[in-house]
């Protein structure tokens, strides 16, 4: 596909509130379908090979059964039903301050991310995701309890976009410049290599950022 | 940490001091030390734990000799480099005009040899840059001379900063030496006095800081290395108490025994913060804030102004009983390791409610403190959810009663925890407040301990709204402020906050933000 043509028909209308493209349904309905079928299948192996074995465990054989089709009719129900509410309930928003996320169905969420406190973004996908063409946007900010904001679902196309227009302009941002570059060992080798050195005479800390 | 200057594979020189070695055995030691008692106490039939701690004691001990031996470091150009690792090398540049401060630690040991734990701290890390244990004062000396002399010249901060690195070198840093170097340098910027502890403060601090249990579990350890093990006390001590108490005056001799351990336990906590906080002094230096204390180990900390990010006001109810408070900052950098937070957890260990202003005045110029009546109070409702949420856990307190006591019992307690939860909800809603100024918003939380955050609106980082199911249906919403380098224990959430307030506040940190 042609991405250069493709973001000049993304690029429009990106300040109003977007939702995430249908794909994303049948994608979530696959991912929680295969969570459903894990778990059902592992009680129904529960049911065939280990009560048999213990005798206390007969009476309430045949209650179990119905336990399982109970669970397998509400999986069933939350797979088709929970996936397209939850994807109605996700929209999003790239503003020249930054970017907005609101999710939740139940327990609804509504997080603003100025532009000029993105630290970095990546744009990550599995073998689902990239079946339906889709991505996870992944935003760091030097935060703490949200150092880390995901977006899982959105197109590719668009994820490699906003991705691109997150990324801090060179000049910009005055206030994030000197002071507010903290991100806590974020790839796993210093981490690794901090761990190693604790208890050393010399210890390295973050990047060097020279 | 790539090295994309191989081609400029300079000889490094200089090393770590040999008594580099001793510390860093000693180190070690002490971490196996608590394990080891551990073990003592867990196997003492079979005595094959020597055996099982050795296997632990000496890989370690191995990784930490050849890290001593294989660390060097030197003075380029434009950077300080420095270089370990025997097979997987690693070299940093740290450019000399990027070094905040070199703070050192040096405990009596240290000051005996003559040298120090150095901390090389830039503005960008979460964590020192580098970390030499132990270099000689010699070597320090040289450090801090090259640094301040070569960042100097291109730095513009400049006098300041050269002030603060060398300021702190002398030794010891006792009272009479700072206020000798203090008078050394006549001509330069002058260093601020912002708070210090007198004897008066340092009781107190250590009367109401409950740090007596730290200094009984380190008799406690002591004793236990002294073979003094669990017979000896089962023996010698839990008889003759039990001799006691079943006496006729059992119950005024339990009542003198809980006096002297509350006593001991007193003397204990002061003998603490003295060991700790004696000495302590709070200095601004430009734009620098210089932060020193204790007796056995002294501490230097440097805290760069632009660094801070949030202010925490604390007060403990025996705080509040004499008019106290603490003050802790969050920066970048400074983790939750002990030495590490050196400074930052304990800005101000303690100091009285009128001086809050003038040091928040001081670390954050830009923040004008609210009046009493500005602070805005939660949803009316705010009360009810909140007892309602601390009474979840009622029916559980309730049924391990019932299952563990006759129901007159239980019914007492269940009441019990019904009160509390009722004072708790009240007095947690009544507490909560936020205030958001031009400059910055003030959030107010907690019941037992009460704390004020205050956040300037452009160190805010992610703002994040919540409704749940029962908020919507109040009309309330959860307002979280997150911000660079916070505890994650303490986010600053304003809880049960009236629904289209919340709103508001969301939109207009958005604005201020920016």
């Amino acid at each position: 596909m042609d991405r250069t043509e493709s973001r000049a028909e993304t690029a429009e209308g990106r300040d109003a509130w977007q939702g995430l493209p249908r794909g994303w349904v049948a994608c979530s309905r696959v991912a929680n379908g295969i969570a459903a079928a894990v778990m059902l299948g592992g009680a129904v192996v529960f049911q065939f090979f280990i009560t048999p074995r213990f005798e206390s465990l007969d009476s309430v054989s045949a209650l179990l059964w119905w336990a399982i089709l109970a669970l397998a009719l509400v999986s069933a129900a939350y797979v088709v039903f929970w996936s397209r509410v939850s994807w109605r309930h996700t929209r999003w928003r790239l503003r020249a301050e930054g970017l907005q996320i609101e999710r939740g169905v139940l327990w609804r969420h509504s997080l603003d991310i100025p532009r000029s406190r993105v630290q970095h973004t990546d744009v990550s996908d599995g073998p689902l995701l990239r079946n339906f063409e889709l991505a996870t946007l992944v935003v760091f900010t030097a935060g703490t309890r949200f150092a880390r904001v995901e977006l899982a679902g959105m197109g590719r196309e668009i994820a490699f976009e906003v991705r691109d227009q997150l990324m801090p302009e060179p000049n910009a941002a005055p206030n994030a410049a000197p002071n507010m570059r903290a991100e806590g060992g974020s790839d796993d080798a210093a981490a690794a290599a901090d761990e190693v050195s604790s208890a050393d005479g010399f210890e390295f800390g973050g990047d060097a950022r020279v | 940490m790539s090295e994309p200057a191989t081609a400029a594979r300079v000889e490094l020189t200089r090393r770590l001091h040999p008594t580099s070695l001793l510390f860093r055995v000693a180190a070690v030691v002490r971490t196996f030390l608590l394990p080891a008692i551990f073990v003592l106490f867990l196997a003492s039939e079979d005595s094959k734990w020597e055996a099982w701690l050795a296997i632990g004691f000496v890989p370690v001990l191995l990784v930490s000799i050849l890290n001593y031996i294989t660390l060097r470091y030197d003075f380029g150009a434009s950077e300080l480099v420095v270089r370990r690792g025997l097979i997987f090398r690693s070299e940093r540049q740290i450019p000399y005009e990027r070094i905040e401060n070199v703070d050192l630690t040096r405990n009596p040991v240290h000051r005996m040899l003559g040298v120090a734990i150095v901390r090389i701290d830039t503005a960008s890390g979460d964590e020192a840059e580098a970390v030499f244990r132990v270099l000689s004062m010699d070597a320090v000396e040289e450090l801090r001379e090259q640094i301040a002399e070569r960042a100097g010249s291109e730095s513009t901060i400049g006098a300041a900063r050269q002030r603060a690195l060398r300021g702190d070198a002398e030794d010891p840093p006792g009272l009479e030496s700072a206020s000798a170097s203090e008078a050394r340098e006549p001509g330069a910027a002058s260093v601020e006095r912002i708070h210090a502890l007198g004897v008066g403060e340092l009781l107190r601090l250590g009367l109401i800081s409950n740090r007596g249990l730290l200094g009984l579990a380190a008799l406690y350890g002591i004793a236990t290395r002294f073979e003094a093990t669990e017979d000896w006390l089962r023996e010698s001590f839990a008889g003759s108490l039990v001799a006691m108490l079943s006496g006729e005056k059992g119950f005024v001799f339990a009542l003198y025994g809980v006096a002297i351990l509350v006593a001991a336990l007193l003397v204990l906590s002061v003998a603490w913060t003295v060991v700790r906080y004696a000495r302590y002094r709070l200095e601004r230096s430009g734009d620098l804030f210089r932060w020193s204390a204790g007796s056995w180990t002294h501490v230097t900390a440097t805290i760069p102004l632009q660094r801070i990010q949030k202010l925490v006001v604390r007060q403990s109810p025996l705080q509040r009983l004499i008019g106290r408070v603490s003050l802790r900052v969050d920066t970048v950098g400074g983790g939750e390791e002990d030495e590490k937070a050196a400074g930052r957890a304990d800005f101000v260990p303690l100091c009285r409610i009128e001086d809050v202003a003038r040091i928040v005045e001081r670390a954050m110029p830009e923040v004008v403190m609210p009046r009493p009546g500005d602070y805005e109070a939660l949803h009316p409702k705010a009360a009810i959810r909140q007892v309602r949420s601390s009474l979840v856990s009622a029916p559980l307190v309730f049924g391990l009663a019932w299952a563990f006591m006759d129901w007159k019992w239980a019914g007492t307690v269940a009441l019990l925890v019904t009160a509390l939860s009722i004072w708790h909800g009240v007095s947690t809603a009544r507490w909560g407040a936020y205030y958001l100024s031009e400059t910055a918003i003030f959030v107010r939380q907690g019941f037992w301990t009460r704390r004020w955050t205050i956040l300037p609106t452009d160190r805010v980082q992610v703002i994040s709204l919540r409704h749940s199911p029962f908020d919507r249906r109040w009309g309330m919403a959860t307002l979280s402020i997150d911000s660079a380098g916070a505890s994650s224990l303490e986010s600053v959430d304003v809880e049960y906050c009236d629904g289209e307030r919340a709103r508001a506040l969301y939109g207009e940190l958005a604005e201020a933000r920016a």
